[in-house]
């Protein structure tokens, strides 16, 4: 399980990435958190990893505090990144054998390693090809089977459907839902309406670093509510509250 | 954990295009460069042989003195082996020495070198590791940890339980391993070939300057690996760590070293050598112009002799002590120049490879000064047991012994002494490593991998 409780983050040069955010995710929900950029759905995400140490507030990782004890934390975490690169020079088998002895899994049989590669949807004359030819959705591939070799509870994806073609995208919500069968907790976030209505269990809409609407699946299968609408509905709002906050702090 | 950071780093940097133009540089560089030095050490000796027994033909035809009085002796150091690992200030040891009773101590050189051999000279195994490994060491490592920022490998090493430290350690070491890997073996294959193709034998002494040098070479090929993953932990972009690691790179090799005895010239000044000699031959000729008004017609052939024996030793006297006195300062100047240079670990591992070769600063001075002090005074005790005077009419002069004639034996320092005076430019490049690596320790745990 993830919780974020009162989750802060003031930049250096004074800009507030993060106020005051609060947020669970329980096993086997897929969280899906949109926002434009800039709205602090990375910022949240880097917080939660240990990457950025929050001003205010903390997040928990299986009852974990990530602030007081980072490396105990990232035991119960894998992370998938936007764009997963990876080792060029290595295969996707040494790329993936080096991440899962990393997570500290060090008895793995090749078998499980061939697994889950077929899992993901490698192509078997993929796994020994060196990574520098591959695509971004085969990197992408990787990167979730890089996540599902370290056996967390708790999974963190960052814009992972970004730049994937349709085919692409659909493979990898069929792995994001059994990953949810398996009871995983997944936070996402996306800029993508599309797909966080296909996976999601609950869609946060950030903006100006606050959580300003949370929609459940039920609201989602509404078919009087439109997700696209609603987003931009609620983006406007909240921006519109946000520059006559600015305007009334600058006043006064 | 460690190991598998270690094992990963080794693994991606073997794997690399960038390894194998390094490993073929080291190759082609240190390999051929052992075998070059050697041929060139061999063909030394040989010249030196030949020298030699020359030397010895001509002194065993000398009978007279008189001839013995204007041409003198002339002998020569024997070629130091391990210059063909550091060459430092070797070629201006092995000249020929000439000392005779007419004319101060001279070193001589040879009318007959090719220049073009001193303009491009064979770059030996320490100039190769001060110049380009130092050069491959940094370009190995500019973007080890601002490239994996960039590629994002950094986040994901980082979303797992590995303490910061430890992933810079791994860094560390596995880049350490296939720089020193690569290293170590161009080294051993040139030395197998200059023993398989040369017979180049070394003595154990030599054998243990060797293993300190090849440690003294890790340590500076280390400093710029150090140094490299310092400027890489301290920007965000591989492009400006790159620059900034050329740049450093330029001022700690090509900059410090070169400009600092221009700036010691400055602190401490001295005067030209034109002006000290021209200084000499004033009191040259003052002496004899002195000379000249005391000696008188009549005046007999021995009273001449002593005459002239206490001009010269006068000269010798007054020479010496202007000498003495430029030699000071010129010490003084060298030692600023060298205290100054040392920010640069290029110098210090500059100074220690020739301090263990043999073929350094100190070794220079102390041939200088076995040349002008011991050989000269060894030469001049020999001069009462070398001459025999006339003993029939047929003999127009005083006739020599030639075979009591002093050998040119200059026995360089101890190696206990060599690896005292080498001690402190070794601990400075440790110092330096310890420096670089604490600051990309303290600068990595704060690194911001967004």
């Amino acid at each position: 399980m993830l919780e974020i409780i009162d989750l802060s983050k003031r930049y250096d040069n004074g800009v507030l990435a993060v106020d005051k955010l609060n947020l669970t995710v329980k096993p086997g929900e897929v969280f899906v958190m949109l926002g434009a950029n800039g709205a602090g759905k990375t910022t949240t995400m880097m917080c939660v990893l240990g990457f950025t140490e929050p001003t205010g507030g903390t997040a928990k990782i299986m009852g974990v505090d990530a602030t007081k004890d980072p490396l105990g934390a990232k035991k119960h975490v894998a992370y998938v990144s936007e764009n997963v690169r990876l080792y060029g020079n290595f295969t996707a088998k040494q790329n993936l054998e080096f991440f899962t002895r990393l997570a500290g899994r060090t008895q793995v049989s090749s078998e499980e390693y061939a697994q889950v590669l077929e899992r993901v949807g490698l192509e078997k004359e993929a796994v020994s090809r060196r990574l520098k030819g591959f695509s971004k959705g085969m990197r992408q591939r990787l990167g979730i089977a890089i996540a599902i070799m370290k056996q967390a509870e708790v999974i963190l994806l960052d814009e992972p459907t970004s730049g994937l073609d349709p085919k692409g995208g659909v493979e990898f919500l069929k792995l994001l839902e059994e990953l949810r069968q398996e009871g995983k907790a997944i936070f996402m976030t996306s800029h993508d309406i599309f797909r966080a209505r296909q996976i999601a269990d609950r869609v946060g809409i950030m903006s100006s670093g606050r959580m300003v609407h949370i929609i459940t699946r039920q609201e989602i299968d509404d078919d009087r509510v439109d997700l696209s609408k609603l987003y931009i509905k609620v983006i406007e709002a909240s921006l519109e509250g946000a520059g006559a906050r600015a305007e009334t702090s600058s006043a006064s | 954990m460690f190991t598998v950071l270690v094992k990963k780093e080794i693994l991606n940097n073997i794997l690399s295009f960038r390894f194998a133009v390094t490993f073929l540089l080291f190759f082609l560089l240190i390999s051929g460069s052992v075998l070059m030095m050697a041929a060139n050490h061999q063909k030394q000796v040989l010249d030196y042989s030949n020298a030699k027994a020359a030397y010895r033909q001509r002194i065993s035809q000398m009978r007279d003195y008189n001839e013995f009085e204007i041409f003198g002796m002339t002998d020569r150091r024997r070629p130091n082996r391990l210059s063909i690992f550091a060459m430092g200030l070797e070629p201006d040891m092995s000249r020929s020495v000439t000392n005779s009773q007419m004319r101060n101590v001279e070193i001589g050189g040879t009318p007959y070198a090719n220049p073009l051999f001193a303009l491009f000279s064979t770059p030996d195994v320490t100039y190769i590791v001060n110049i380009v490994v130092s050069l491959l060491a940094i370009l190995f490592v500019f973007d080890a940890v601002s490239g994996e920022r960039e590629e994002e490998t950094l986040k994901l090493i980082l979303s797992n339980p590995v303490p910061r430290d430890m992933i810079l350690m791994g860094k560390c070491v596995g880049s350490l391993v296939c720089l020193c890997a690569a290293f170590l073996i161009s080294l051993g294959v040139g030395l197998v070939a200059a023993r398989v193709s040369m017979s180049l034998v070394f003595t154990p002494g030599q054998w243990l300057r060797i293993g300190i040098l090849i440690m003294t070479s890790l340590l500076y090929i280390s400093s710029f690996l150090m140094l490299g993953l310092f400027i890489s932990t301290c920007v965000r972009g591989s492009g400006t760590s790159l620059m900034i690691s050329l740049l450093a790179w330029v001022v700690l090799v090509l900059g410090i070293p070169n400009v600092v005895p221009i700036v010691a010239r400055q602190v401490v000044p001295l005067e030209s050598t034109q002006k000290l000699a021209s200084e000499m031959r004033a009191i040259e000729q003052e002496e004899w112009e002195a000379v000249k008004k005391t000696m008188r017609r009549g005046m007999s052939r021995e009273e001449s002799r002593r005459i002239f024996t206490e001009t010269r030793r006068t000269i010798e006297d007054r020479s010496e002590a202007l000498t003495d006195s430029y030699m000071n300062k010129f010490v003084n100047q060298a030692s600023v120049a060298r205290v100054m240079s040392r920010i640069s670990p290029s110098a210090c591992f500059t100074y220690a490879s020739t301090t263990l070769t043999g073929t350094g600063v100190d070794a220079y001075e102390g041939f200088i000064r076995y040349v002008h002090e011991d050989f000269r005074d060894q030469f001049e005790a020999s001069l009462s047991e070398i001459r025999r005077p006339s003993r029939s009419r047929r003999e127009s002069s005083d006739q020599v012994d030639l075979t009591k004639l002093p050998e040119f034996a200059l026995t360089g320092p101890t190696t206990e002494l060599i690896l005292k005076d080498s001690l402190l430019d070794i601990a400075l490049l440790f110092v330096y490593n310890t420096l670089f690596f604490l600051g990309a320790f303290v600068r990595f745990l704060r690194y911001d991998v967004n």
